[in-house]
């Protein structure tokens, strides 16, 4: 770093030395260094902390190389350094610099994705949550065309299989599971409910409805398509059931009656 | 020493007493005191850029904190010495934030963050010459008439200076207050800090700093890098830190003194104890050397100060 800051000078072709300050203390090279090193650091710090699991899965020594490779092809532009990783993912899915994280963590892209889409659920609009009172209070002939809103903080990824496990260890302060290259991928919701962040692997069925009710499809509609997947006589239990689980789980934000 | 009379203060600026930087980790331990009524610190300084998120845990933290005392927002990434265009977006957001917190004050560095679109998330010293002051006031002047009040300015430490300089930074720093018209958040760490980095002398710097301009006192560790020290905020204020901050407050008057503390973050009630280390000194100042003022009320203007603004935060 010494000689790429020795050699490194502004538009008007002046060179770091003449530009900074040094003296007997420390040169200006040095004086430089302290600021080149506190960059890297400083989002080296906020990135481990952001995409911890990922970390855990690439070693502290491959996660720096990451970071390093990561900041030369994506400079921080945003004004927090809260966004600092928001292209991590996409520069593990498609960068050819990234290749060598792949190559270590086929899954590393799927997990960078689901840490990130974590930190976006945490400060994501607030909104009311759906109450089982106001479920109860939908009369039956309003049922056919109700619609769902979801909380803004919901999100919906299809990840690999071993994903959502291992963030879920990590979490937990668990030991982390052996990831795999497998190609099975699932569905993983991630929601904020009040002031904590959930995930979970989301079954097909309820993918695929989670995935009409968020484009707007009657609750009549969604009934029809659970229908068509599982046999007529399980659809109402079924359409019972996811329900009530989103309710409990708090990422429904508003019934709307037609 | 007794002082019959000092400098006038900042009317929008009153003494807060001694606060410490609001930091996530702290947040249950902070609502639990202050539901209590057991805070034993004043205020807080929230981060401004860690508070211009939409929703979630933080703003309603400090949504509650401020209905127990007051709060001022304190940026990182104004980026006000840079060649970049001012981000309007930021400073729409910034503008927001205040229209939501209703903090005392706003503040931010008189420094660098970034050019070219970048964010280096460091506090880069300016140049210090007629350039830069032309420069940097005109921007703040901008910034203010956007939020339509004063900022203060806080001086940063620094480990490098330019061969362009042409007055020490006190005078900088002075200039570009009164150039822009805006407050001082005056630093006594960093100018402890660049008084070792760059060989001036500490008490020079803290002795020409006009009361009238001073929001507000920062007060945080630091650490050793070989010749260099460096701002870490990750140790306790150092005694001669705090000799320092003496020598400052008995000179400016009362004014809201806070502690940072950004790494290696302690418990709340380490933290608060080091606010408590700065308040001995505070009375130790008002009990002794401003005796005479107290009886006159002079000094208890700014106790008044802060217990309106304290109401206008609950109204």
């Amino acid at each position: 770093m010494h000689a790429a800051l020795a050699e490194a000078g502004d538009p008007a072709g002046r060179t770091a030395t003449a530009l900074i300050r040094g003296d007997d203390q420390q040169g200006a090279i040095e004086r430089l260094e302290v600021y080149a090193n506190a960059y890297f650091f400083r989002i080296l710090e906020c990135l481990t902390e952001d995409f911890g699991a990922l970390r855990h899965c690439l070693g502290a020594e491959l996660f720096h190389d990451l970071v390093t490779a990561y900041l030369l092809a994506h400079p921080p532009a945003h004004p927090s350094l809260r966004y600092a990783g928001a292209q991590l993912a996409s520069f593990l899915q498609d960068s050819a610099a990234a290749a060598p994280f792949r190559r270590r963590c086929a899954f590393s892209p799927d997990l960078a994705r689901l840490e990130w889409s974590l930190l976006a659920a945490f400060d994501a609009p607030d909104a009311p949550v759906v109450t089982r009172e106001e479920i109860g209070s939908v009369p039956p002939d309003r049922w056919e065309g109700l619609r769902l809103e979801f909380q803004p903080a919901l999100q919906c990824l299809t990840v690999a299989e071993c994903v959502q496990p291992i963030r879920r260890a990590y979490d937990r302060g668990e030991p982390l599971p052996g990831g795999t290259a497998g190609t099975k991928r699932v569905s993983v919701c991630v929601w904020r409910r009040e002031e904590r962040v959930f995930h979970r692997i989301l079954p097909p069925l309820e993918a695929t409805t989670l995935e009409r009710a968020r484009a707007g499809a009657r609750f009549g509609d969604l009934c029809v398509a659970i229908a068509d997947a599982c046999g007529g006589d399980a659809a109402p239990g079924h359409a019972a059931a996811l329900l009530s689980s989103w309710q409990a789980d708090g990422i429904m934000s508003r019934l709307i009656l037609a | 020493m007794k002082r019959s009379r000092r400098e006038p203060r900042p009317n929008e600026a009153p003494d807060l007493g001694v606060g410490v930087g609001l930091r996530t980790t702290h947040y249950p331990d902070i609502l639990e005191r202050a539901r209590r009524g057991e805070l034993q610190v004043d205020w807080f300084e929230a981060i401004s850029e860690n508070y211009m998120v939409a929703g979630g845990r933080p703003p309603r933290v400090l949504e509650e904190i401020r209905s127990h005392v007051p709060v001022v927002l304190h940026g990182v990434s104004l980026n006000i010495g840079s060649t970049d265009p001012l981000n309007d977006r930021y400073l729409d957001d910034l503008a927001a934030l205040v229209r939501r917190v209703e903090p005392i004050w706003i503040s931010d560095h008189l420094c660098w963050t970034g050019v070219a679109g970048r964010n280096l998330h460091d506090l880069l010293p300016l140049p210090y010459n007629e350039e830069s002051i032309e420069h940097v006031s005109e921007r703040i002047r901008r910034v203010q008439d956007r939020l339509g009040r004063r900022i203060a300015i806080e001086n940063v430490s620094s480990y490098v200076s330019f061969t362009t300089d042409v007055v020490p930074e006190w005078e900088f720093l002075i200039a570009v207050a009164d150039a822009a018209d805006c407050g001082i958040l005056l630093d006594v760490n960093n100018v402890f800090v660049s008084a070792h980095n760059h060989g001036f002398d500490a008490e020079t710097y803290v002795d020409a700093i006009p009361a009238e301009r001073v929001f507000q006192i920062h007060l945080a560790g630091h650490s050793e890098n070989g010749a260099l020290l460096i701002d870490t905020h990750d140790h306790p204020v150092r005694d001669e830190v705090f000799s320092l901050f003496e020598r400052t407050y008995r000179r400016i008057g009362p004014v809201s003194t806070l502690i940072e503390w950004d790494d290696r973050i302690p418990e709340f009630d380490r933290l608060e104890a080091e606010a408590l280390r700065a308040r001995a000194i505070i009375n130790r100042i008002r009990n002794t050397e401003w005796q005479d003022e107290r009886t006159e009320r002079r000094v208890s203007a700014g106790d008044d100060a802060a217990a309106a603004a304290r109401v206008d935060q609950r109204a």
